[in-house]
């Protein structure tokens, strides 16, 4: 059942990513959207918050724009418009509401066996099955929410805490797909480089070489072939590696070349190291690769 | 993504903001986190974190300390750290009740509100067909979340130095320390030295069913004083329900018999096979440990030798105030000894009060031996050693403070010698303290 439920996230978010490479082709979207991002950074939030508004009304199926807005509405403290708009985002999007209710239903009915075990009842296996979806729906959503989630919300006793007492931050998400060509500079480098430490930690020796440059230098006069060779028994070597990166601090940023500093933890069982990176990356028709690294 | 960083401690406090309030349950204290934990931020968290890792690091089984370190990553918004550290620790503990509440919670976390445990509208929905017990049930396990979290809580605010442990003779080396209204049992340690130091890791621990101080037998209510540790039973001369063994402790002690207190079988013992702990009062008047921490601590504890001080509440003093106290009470010892070396009968008896009693003598007949002995005597040398001093907490003006000294005492006269231990029970008189109670 939890495997089916693998299944249905991985299949979500191919969906999404379609969506919204759909929706990046449109130069004025992008536009809109860039607008209402520097609404938000002048600090201009009304203002910003109308124009995400609109946004949704015309794309009403992009997840960025509803996440933008919610972190919007907590900077006003108005957790509940916050929360009712990430809802509203979970519901636009067909494939979204699905996965949340799916989700929602594994949850509940783990939760049920957690209760039981706590009390020492024996309640019944609630019974979770998941429809299987079609990928033509493009549509919006209809209206009509079923069981699980309204039940969950009509039962709903007691309010939100209020938002004097939760801060809560919603990271504000860069419109990614929409980065192609024009607005190469919103091209987040530290996500990127923060996927290169996953690859990293994980130990996937592949997934790692492919963020960087086929025109790569070492720094330690190592040859490209013999650098490959050395990463690749330096990352399998520890039994485990835990990268943290912290700290970015991008340098200058054109649409072909990046240079950023950043802090990095380096931890195994065996070693510990902190270290003050650069890194030289350049945009490629694959994206932002590696093509100098060094420890400063 | 959804990051949220909250002020932990306002909002743990929250997590226990009662509708729980069905029953006696001191939650005064609850209400006033807010105040005593200003509204502050990562820090704290790390702090208490890094304290959580250090009782793990001194006792890899204190579980206690893998709930609450589940509880804090959930409340500060770290859901899948959370998860991680529950399943974690049901797979180590699997019939650790209060780690599946908390988990059902958390799993339900992010679809419907669940500021306070066990209070999800699932849970809601479940609990009206289960009947009055499973609700008593739920609202003990909410306690011991409570009392459990409080604990961790208030040992980073309270002072350290306990005023009912003042001295461990060299023997002795163990005392248990019990304060029944935060449900804890703490270890204290004596140094080469002579000092004292508490051990990092205190036990959650079940005790009578009602509040108050025991008095007759039967009446459900964990006894208050100085006690020691008599024998241990082992598992197999006993019913299930004791868990892995027991250790009686000396209730009546020589004080509650005078007092006419009645009632026996006060043990410290584990817990029944099936249950990982049971609820904060739940007992007939034992002390009940989880039968892990029981097993940790089996071995600090001897039969004969080992003091478990029980009290409603412990109290907590600085260093300059046990000081005194300790100098105090050791001076008022060493006082009765050199005047008994001095063979002024007079300033001898002076150290003892009206009221006192031994096995076989009230203060008149006492005196009137001692007097008569006197009379024999050329010379004569008291040394004593092994000192263990120990302190009844003090309840109210009107009721007598009592403490209670352990010592080994080695006599030589000339026409007698003996060695042996004695125990007294010392008051306090017109601020100085006076033998109540002279025995072996």
């Amino acid at each position: 059942m939890l495997r089916n439920a693998v299944w249905v996230v991985v299949l979500g978010s191919f969906l999404l990513s379609l969506n919204v490479a759909a929706a990046a082709n449109s130069d004025e979207l992008a536009k809109k959207f860039l607008e209402a991002q520097r609404l938000t950074s002048a600090g201009e939030i009304s203002e910003a918050i109308t124009s995400y508004q609109s946004i949704i009304r015309t794309n009403p199926q992009l997840p960025e724009a509803y996440n933008n807005l919610a972190a919007l509405y907590l900077k006003q403290k108005n957790t509940k418009q916050a929360k009712q708009i990430l809802e509203k985002g979970l519901l636009a999007h067909k494939g979204y509401a699905a996965l949340y209710e799916s989700l929602t239903a594994i949850n509940v009915a783990m939760a049920r066996d957690a209760y039981s075990k706590a009390l020492q009842i024996d309640l019944k296996p609630a019974d979770i099955s998941i429809a299987s979806l079609g990928l033509t729906n493009k549509q919006p959503a209809s209206t009509k929410r079923t069981s699980v989630i309204s039940d969950i919300a009509k039962q709903k006793v007691k309010a939100a805490p209020s938002s004097e007492t939760i801060k809560q931050k919603i990271v504000a998400i860069n419109p990614t797909p929409l980065a192609t060509k024009k607005v190469v500079n919103a091209a987040p480098i530290e996500k990127i480089l923060q996927a290169w430490s996953s690859a990293w930690s994980a130990q996937a020796v592949d997934m790692y070489l492919s963020f960087y440059h086929n025109q790569y230098k070492p720094s330690n006069g190592l040859s490209y072939k013999g650098w490959i060779q050395s990463r690749r028994l330096r990352l399998k070597k520890p039994k485990w590696i835990k990268i943290s990166l912290s700290e970015f601090d991008v340098k200058q940023q054109t649409n072909k070349q990046a240079i950023v500093n950043f802090k990095q933890l380096y931890q195994s069982n065996s070693f510990r190291d902190v270290s003050t990176k650069q890194m030289v990356l350049l945009y490629t028709k694959d994206g932002w690769r590696i093509f100098r690294e060094k420890s400063l | 993504m959804i990051v949220k960083r909250i002020s932990l401690f306002l909002c743990l406090s929250m997590f226990f903001s009662l509708s729980v309030a069905e029953k006696n349950i001191q939650l005064a204290k609850v209400s006033n986190l807010e105040n005593r934990y200003p509204a502050s931020s990562g820090n704290v968290i790390s702090n208490v974190l890094n304290k959580l890792e250090t009782r793990l690091r001194a006792y890899p089984k204190d579980h206690e300390a893998e709930l609450l370190k589940a509880i804090l990553f959930f409340k500060s918004g770290k859901l899948n750290l959370a998860l991680e550290e529950l399943d974690n620790l049901i797979k180590k503990v699997p019939d650790f009740q209060l780690a599946y509440l908390l988990k059902g919670d958390l799993l339900l976390s992010k679809f419907t509100d669940t500021n306070n445990l066990g209070q999800t509208t699932l849970l809601a929905s479940i609990i009206p067909k289960l009947g009055n017990k499973k609700r008593q049930q739920l609202n003990f396990l909410r306690e011991e979340a409570q009392l459990r979290l409080q604990a961790l809580l208030n040992n980073k605010k309270r002072k350290i130095w306990p005023r009912q442990i003042l001295a461990l003779g060299q023997s002795v080396k163990k005392a248990l320390l019990i304060d029944k209204r935060a449900n804890r049992l703490y270890v204290f340690s004596r140094k080469e030295s002579g000092e004292l130091f508490e051990e990092i890791n205190d036990y959650y621990i079940t005790t009578g069913k009602l509040v108050g101080d025991k008095a007759v037998k039967g009446d459900l209510r964990t006894p208050e004083g100085v006690y020691f540790v008599t024998s241990w039973i082992s598992p197999n001369k006993l019913p299930a329900k004791y868990g892995i063994g027991a250790f009686p402790v000396n209730y009546p002690n020589e004080l509650d018999k005078h007092n006419g207190k009645t009632g026996y079988g006060i043990w410290l013992h584990g817990t029944d096979k099936g249950y990982y702990s049971r609820p904060p009062r739940d007992s007939e008047g034992c002390v009940v440990l989880t039968n892990i921490d029981l097993e940790a601590l089996k071995g600090e504890i001897k039969p004969g030798l080992t003091p478990v001080v029980i009290t409603d509440k412990v109290e907590w003093v600085d260093y300059a105030t046990w000081q005194k106290e300790r100098k105090t009470l050791l001076q008022a010892v060493e006082d009765w000894r050199l005047d008994w070396e001095s063979m002024s009968v007079n300033k001898y008896l002076s150290h003892y009060e009206k009221e006192f009693w031994s096995s076989s003598h009230n203060l008149k007949s006492w005196s009137a031996r001692k007097r008569l002995l006197a009379k024999s005597k050329t010379y004569q040398s008291v040394k004593l050693s092994d000192l263990s001093v120990l302190v009844y907490p003090k309840e109210n003006e009107d009721k007598k403070q009592i403490a209670v000294v352990r010592l080994h005492q080695n006599y030589k006269s000339n026409n007698f010698k003996s060695k042996m231990y004695k125990r007294l029970y010392l008051t306090k008189k017109d601020n100085s303290w006076k033998i109540l109670y002279e025995g072996r």
